[in-house]
């Protein structure tokens, strides 16, 4: 039980009850929120893990590939013929709201908005993306086909390791938001609303204290005033009778 | 909507080959080196950046810093070196966290 340091008053009363109905209001709310938060939270997370299942397998079934790539090639061929390709693997990037938090999400870039036009320029963009982004990015000749099998499986993963990107960061934000939302509901439960109604019985209690302290002065007031009145008019009685 | 690149971090064994997808590739074995190597992709406007889970179980700030912000994705992949199931217990201990029980790992059994 804590009672805040405030002044007894009716002011401070009507401020505190204000306050009060604010907190439990926000509570509700909280807890509703993070409620419908966990709920998301656990249908995202269970899809995460099937995801990162699936990229460690196909993952996993790449090492294997390349293995047998580098047993039949040395390291340089296989590092000239990977490197001669250009790094420009683009991602479109969308927000999304998922309450209230801000979430990523991502997709391949996808070309067929720009094959639509028949603009020279755009062709030529097109041409060079359809380049770059060719199964193999090397010449054929002198790499030998390990080496494209264990690329072949790379494709496979990009569109899961991408979606696993999107879910994991969602669910890292959401984790985020999730214990902010607790701590906060916490607080209100444990901590805010107990001290303001702790505050607010004292409050009334004291006034009430107050009340029948002033009552009680009033009471003993109205004693001493009539003692002295009846004290006067007895002692004018008294004049009265010895002058007749 | 904006367009992000890719870049993945690790051992060259292990992720040599995204480059025949067209991602970035950085090739380090010093965790320390790979936090660097993050700031400089994130200055470079990287959206998602891939790391294997060897390097990062080594160095944690790697994930925690970008954990809260929406970009970049610093996601883990598995190494070829190691088979530690770092970046599943990384998960496991996130819902924990967040949830304060673990809901996935009975599925797993």
């Amino acid at each position: 039980m804590a009672v805040m340091r405030v002044n007894p008053n009716r002011m401070e009363l009507m401020r505190l009850r204000g306050q009060l109905n604010v907190a439990r209001r926000g509570h509700k709310l909280l807890k509703d929120k993070r409620d419908e938060l966990m709920r998301q939270f656990i249908s995202l997370v269970k899809r995460n893990q099937k995801l990162r299942l699936e990229v460690e397998k196909l993952l996993r079934e790449y090492n294997c590939k390349i293995v047998l790539a580098q047993a039949v090639m040395p390291e340089q061929v296989i590092k000239t013929a990977l490197y001669s390709g250009y790094d420009n693997l683009i991602l479109q990037a969308k927000r999304k709201n998922l309450m209230s938090v801000q979430v990523p999400e991502y997709f391949v870039h996808d070309q067929t908005m720009l094959e639509d036009s028949s603009d020279e320029k755009t062709e030529k963009i097109v041409k060079a993306q359809k380049r770059s982004t060719t199964y193999i990015p090397y010449g054929l000749s002198g790499v030998s086909g390990e080496l494209d099998l264990a690329i072949l499986t790379l494709h496979k993963v990009l569109p899961v390791m991408i979606e696993l990107a999107t879910v994991e960061k969602t669910t890292q934000l959401l984790a985020g938001e999730i214990a902010k939302t607790r701590r906060r509901v916490n607080s209100l439960e444990h901590r805010m609303i107990p001290d303001l109604e702790d505050t607010i019985r004292s409050i009334t209690m004291k006034m009430e204290e107050n009340e029948r302290a002033n009552t009680t002065r009033l009471m003993k007031v109205k004693d001493l005033i009539l003692e002295k009145e009846i004290r006067e008019r007895r002692s004018r009685n008294e004049k009265l009778f010895w002058k007749n | 909507m904006h367009l992000v690149k890719v870049a993945v971090i690790g051992d060259a064994d292990s992720v040599l080959g995204f480059r025949g997808l067209g991602m970035t590739v950085v090739t380090t074995d010093d965790p320390v080196e790979a936090y660097r190597k993050i700031e400089e992709l994130v200055r470079k406007r990287y959206g998602v950046i891939f790391i294997t889970e060897d390097l990062a179980g080594k160095n944690l700030a790697i994930i925690e810093d970008y954990k809260e912000k929406i970009e970049p994705a610093v996601i883990l992949i598995p190494s070829s070196r190691s088979d530690e199931q770092f970046a599943m217990n990384y998960l496991y201990e996130m819902v924990n966290k967040a949830v304060g029980i673990n809901l996935l790992k009975e599925d797993n059994n």
